[in-house]
């Protein structure tokens, strides 16, 4: 489904040319569970904004879907990604002037989707994630694992071909982290395809397969199932 | 040491982050620029008549009163006034009477010139008005009736580097004049401006043909008022009362003397006479009598300028101090680095406000360039002599120092507490929290900004809206091409010849005269008139003219006619206006009498022959007076020609044809006229200089409110920053993004619009209560100026934001 050719990622600051990536090539079908692992400065963040279209590679071809994505302009990609990738951040980042139903409705609003089906999609939603009661909280008011639920539920919503989830559980406990890595399992398993990305060998074990980045490069590729 | 440490790197700042810095100093010094022109101008206006070092002991008198059921307030006064309080009031240390000798011929050798400013007044005159005296001996100016002062202006004029001390001048009247003095010319904030200083003794000789006892008797004569009074007094408590109980007998006794006349009521109808005083220092911004010397100011234009010149600077102080806040959120990481090198909470506070000071005072200096590069352009404009550099103006380098100190240390106070009250950890973990709180307060600061802008905009519309229904009202005559002669009598007292050498011009449509110029101010007169109640006393304003002075002004007529050509000496046929036949209550007026009554002089009869419609005779602003019309004595020469040159002749060369008539029949005088539509223009000038300052200010408030509008977006931007990530990240288009800041920013911009608008209605309101006749500014429009404020605010925002929210995307849009 998802399918890098040689993707490389230069940044220029001043003078100074730095190598984020280099030759990159990777290929995700519909419904794996890729994990990618790497230390910190490994290339992991600017992997993650080029396969979540939200930066362009250097250099190299991305096919996304079997349709090449490299060429399209921001409005073009910003399209393309709507209901078709979710995000997942360490930090759940929410907006802090919505309530937890606003938040999780806040990508069909920007779809344009009528109210009554919005208001059905998230309902079963937060149902489906055990929020309904939190569900007109702000999230000041939430626990951190209660906060990251929310951000599933805003990733889900949109019914996403892949979810891109970056140290989605970076700033739980373990026990938590657990809880978030189960809900991941479990929408994996409707065959949604989960990409996390992140530096914990244990979470990078839930995958079905673990992708080691270092320096840039993919050294690494390992099936676990 | 500290200081300058902290000084340099706040220059160091400017410089990194210079597009920002740059429009936050620039927005400060055009805020401290209007502040020090305000500053000028407001002192110019407050201390009018100031320069006299006894400023604060000279009172002008004035008359109050009520003739027939008419009550007036005069700025003149009778000719015994002057002499008999210095006499019988101790507490008058000195007093001086003026008059003012309008449009007069002053000719020295071979050169003549037409003089406005030509006053008599007593030997006191330089005691009290103690203009500095360049060259003569101040205690004996003015003692001989040859005596004439002139300024240092007059003395270039028609001396150049002659001695000007001894020379002759002489009037057109027949006085002449020794030059005794010379002083400087009147300061610009004065109430009134002399050219020339005559010996108010010289008057006498002008009473040519009377016996010592009529000219004794005319000179202590109380009912006519026609001298300006002035005294000074260094306590007045009680002397306004006590002047009123004293003169009250003496009017009462002469208007008894005059009653008791076998002609008839010659004491002009007078019911009450008063004198009241007013302070010098008050003339210009409080006085708005009839027959002021020069028109004066009004308070509320004073009030206007200070509170727009303190709301401009504490708004650009708002900008400053939401810029550098934002501009803050950039140096989260200085700021950090900072704390962990061990500055203290109290360092980052003071390095915070020496670096706002520095920047307010470079903002005070680029404004002392730009108000002295500004300020030619501004007299110019204004008819102003401001400067910035003058001894007097040193307090105000001092205040306005201080003022940009003050501006410094409240722009930087909020940057400098909130930012150094925050922990090392929290800043590196979270970066600067700028609270929702806050954003409400400064969006409430921008909404200000937004109140000033549109209600300059809409008091700029709505004067120049109403200045053009002035300036296209119908007058009830045409003054289209219709030329002014002053000083008509120097072509002789035989005004039907005249009249009958222009009309044959070709050009010249019709020919005629007045005393008094039409849109200049008319005085009032005393008529008495039969009504069903009995006999009635009534103030008309009234004009001697020519037969043809209608016709040539092209003014209906109602009912009736012009009088008939007479043999006699003077016509007994008189026109009035429809408001005049409203104001006798004479519903069929033709053929009826009225009664010229001039206090002591006159009681003649009137027969009332034509009703002309009514037309504006005075200044568009005052309301159409009744008006009586009739013509001179035979052998009395009217004062102003006024000539109606056909739509088809061309102007320049009608003015060279009748500029050689004049010359060939007045021994060469010169020849002056104006433009009767000029004339109506110029009662304008004051609504008009007033409309520019207006204009200045919203275009500067617009620019002020720019750099508002572009400091609260920034905030709101900086603030909503993460936020607008992941909402770009999660599907939403630029669109959409900006729709959302714009609804961040546009609630507070219409909120000040909707504020500003009633404010700007009541205002305008206020100023339009000023004029007899107006037309607002249509509700619709104020709306739409709003709009349109509404929509530039939307374009500024939309400008300023998609760079930096296009800039949310890319390696800045996920963390590690």
């Amino acid at each position: 489904m998802i399918q890098a050719v040689d993707i490389s990622k230069e940044y220029r600051t001043g003078n100074v040319m730095h190598q984020a990536l280099s030759n990159i090539n990777l290929n995700v079908e519909r419904g794996d569970y890729v994990t990618f692992y790497g230390p910190s400065g490994s290339g992991k963040s600017s992997l993650v904004n080029i396969l979540g279209l939200l930066d362009y590679p250097s250099s190299g071809e991305l096919i996304f879907d079997g349709q090449s994505v490299v060429n399209m302009n921001e409005r073009q990609r910003l399209m393309y990604r709507r209901g078709r990738i979710g995000y997942l951040f360490s930090s759940s980042r929410l907006v802090e002037e919505l309530t937890v139903y606003e938040n999780i409705e806040l990508p069909l609003v920007y779809q344009k989707i009528k109210k009554t089906d919005r208001k059905q999609r998230v309902l079963k939603i937060i149902s489906e994630l055990n929020l309904t009661h939190r569900k007109n909280y702000f999230p000041k008011d939430l626990t951190g694992v209660e906060k990251q639920k929310v951000a599933i539920a805003r990733a889900i919503i949109i019914e996403p071909l892949v979810i891109i989830a970056d140290e989605p559980t970076g700033k739980l406990n373990s026990a938590e982290g657990v809880e978030i890595l189960d809900i991941l399992n479990r929408i994996n398993e409707n065959g949604t395809t989960i990409m996390v990305f992140t530096h914990s060998e244990s979470v990078a074990a839930k995958g079905q397969k673990i992708v080691q980045v270092f320096d840039g490069h993919l050294v690494r590729e390992k099936m676990l199932k | 040491m500290r200081v300058l440490k902290d000084i340099k790197i706040a220059i160091r700042s400017l410089f990194r982050f210079r597009s920002d810095a740059i429009i936050n100093v620039i927005g400060l010094s055009i805020g401290i620029t209007i502040s020090i022109i305000v500053l000028l101008y407001v002192r110019n206006e407050i201390n009018y008549d100031q320069h006299f070092s006894n400023s604060k002991n000279i009172y002008r008198v004035y008359t109050e009163g009520v003739i027939g059921d008419n009550y007036f307030k005069s700025a003149v006064t009778p000719n015994p006034l002057s002499d008999y309080l210095l006499n019988n009031f101790d507490e008058v240390t000195q007093s001086v009477k003026i008059v003012r000798g309008i449009n007069k011929l002053v000719s020295y050798q071979d050169k003549k010139f037409n003089e406005d400013n030509f006053y008599y007044a007593d030997t006191s005159f330089f005691n009290i008005f103690d203009i500095p005296l360049l060259k003569g001996d101040r205690s004996s100016l003015l003692k001989s009736d040859e005596d004439v002062v002139i300024t240092r202006r007059i003395a270039n004029k028609y001396f150049g580097n002659e001695e000007p001390i001894g020379k002759q001048i002489k009037l057109d009247n027949g006085l002449e004049f020794v030059v005794k003095g010379v002083c400087d010319d009147f300061p610009d904030n004065t109430h009134f401006h002399c050219d020339f200083i005559a010996s108010h003794k010289s008057i006498d000789k002008l009473y040519k043909g009377k016996t010592e006892q009529e000219i004794n008797e005319l000179k202590s004569y109380w009912l006519q008022l026609d001298r300006y009074t002035y005294i000074v007094t260094a306590d007045t408590t009680g002397l306004t009362q006590k002047i009123a109980d004293q003169l009250a007998v003496v009017i009462q006794n002469q208007v008894s003397k005059y009653q008791n006349l076998e002609e008839g009521n010659v004491s002009g109808g007078i019911k009450s006479i008063g004198f009241k005083l007013q302070a010098i220092e008050d003339i210009h911004l409080k006085s708005n009598l009839e027959n002021e010397l020069e028109s004066n100011s009004k308070r509320i234009y004073v009030v206007l300028f200070m509170t727009l010149a303190l709301f401009v600077l504490v708004v650009t102080s708002i900008n400053f101090m939401n810029l550098t806040t934002a501009r803050a959120s950039k140096r989260v990481l200085e700021i950090g680095v900072r704390k962990l090198a061990g500055e203290g909470r109290h360092d980052l506070f003071i390095q915070f406000i020496i670096e706002a000071v520095t920047y307010s005072f470079i903002a005070l200096f680029l404004g002392l360039v730009l108000s002295e590069l500004l300020l030619p352009g501004f007299n110019r404009l204004f008819n102003l002599e401001l400067r910035i550099n003058n001894l007097e103006s040193r307090i105000d380098f001092l205040y306005v120092t201080s003022l940009t100190l003050l501006v410094g240390l409240i722009s930087g106070l909020y940057p400098a507490i909130s930012f150094s009250r925050y922990r090392e950890v929290v800043i590196f973990k979270k970066g600067l929290l700028l609270g929702k709180k806050s954003m409400v307060i400064r969006g409430a600061l921008a909404a200000g900004q937004v109140v000033v802008a549109t209600f300059l905009v809409i008091l700029t519309l709505g004067m120049f809206w109403n200045l053009k229904y002035l300036e296209r009202k119908d007058l009830g005559f045409n003054s289209h091409n219709v030329m002014v002669v002053e000083r008509g009598h120097a072509l002789g007292s035989d005004f039907s010849s005249v009249k009958k050498q222009l009309k044959s011009m070709h050009g010249i449509t019709d020919v005629s005269a007045c005393k008094y110029i039409v849109g200049k101010e008319v005085p009032l007169q005393s008529f008495k008139y039969m009504s069903r109640g009995g006999e009635k006393m009534i103030l008309l304003s009234y004009n001697f003219v020519e037969k043809d002075f209608l016709k040539t002004l092209q003014v209906n007529f109602s009912a009736g006619d012009m009088w008939d050509a007479t043999n006699e000496k003077m016509s007994r046929d008189i026109v009035i206006t429809a408001a005049t036949k409203q104001a006798l209550n004479m519903p069929k007026p033709l053929g009826k009498k009225i009664n010229f009554v001039d206090a002591g002089k006159w009681d003649y009869g009137f027969s009332i022959v034509g009703v002309s419609k009514d037309f504006h005779f005075e200044p568009i602003q005052y309301p159409i007076r009744p008006l009586v019309l009739m013509e001179l004595p035979k052998g009395t020469a009217y004062e102003n020609l006024i000539i109606r040159i056909s739509d088809k002749a061309s102007l320049d060369e009608m003015v060279r044809e009748i500029s050689s008539f004049w010359k060939a029949n007045t021994n060469g005088e010169p020849f002056e006229y104006k433009m009767l539509d000029d004339i109506l223009n110029e009662n304008l000038k004051e609504e008009h200089t007033v409309f520019k300052m207006v204009f200045l200010f919203a275009i500067l408030s617009l620019f002020v409110a720019w750099l508002g509008i572009r400091a609260f977006s920034t905030y709101v931007t900086e603030m909503k920053m993460s936020e607008f990530q992941i909402k770009k990240i999660i599907g939403a288009t630029h669109v959409q993004i900006l729709y959302e800041l714009f609804v961040e920013v546009g609630q507070f911009i219409l909120t000040g619009i909707i504020i500003a608008i009633p404010i700007s209605f009541f205002v305008l309101q206020l100023w339009l209560n000023g004029f007899a006749y107006y037309s607002r500014l249509p509700w619709f429009v104020m709306v739409a100026i709003g709009l349109v404020i509404f929509g530039l605010a939307f374009i500024i925002v939309l400008l300023h934001s998609i760079k930096t929210l296009k800039s949310t995307h890319g390696e800045n849009a996920v963390e590690v």
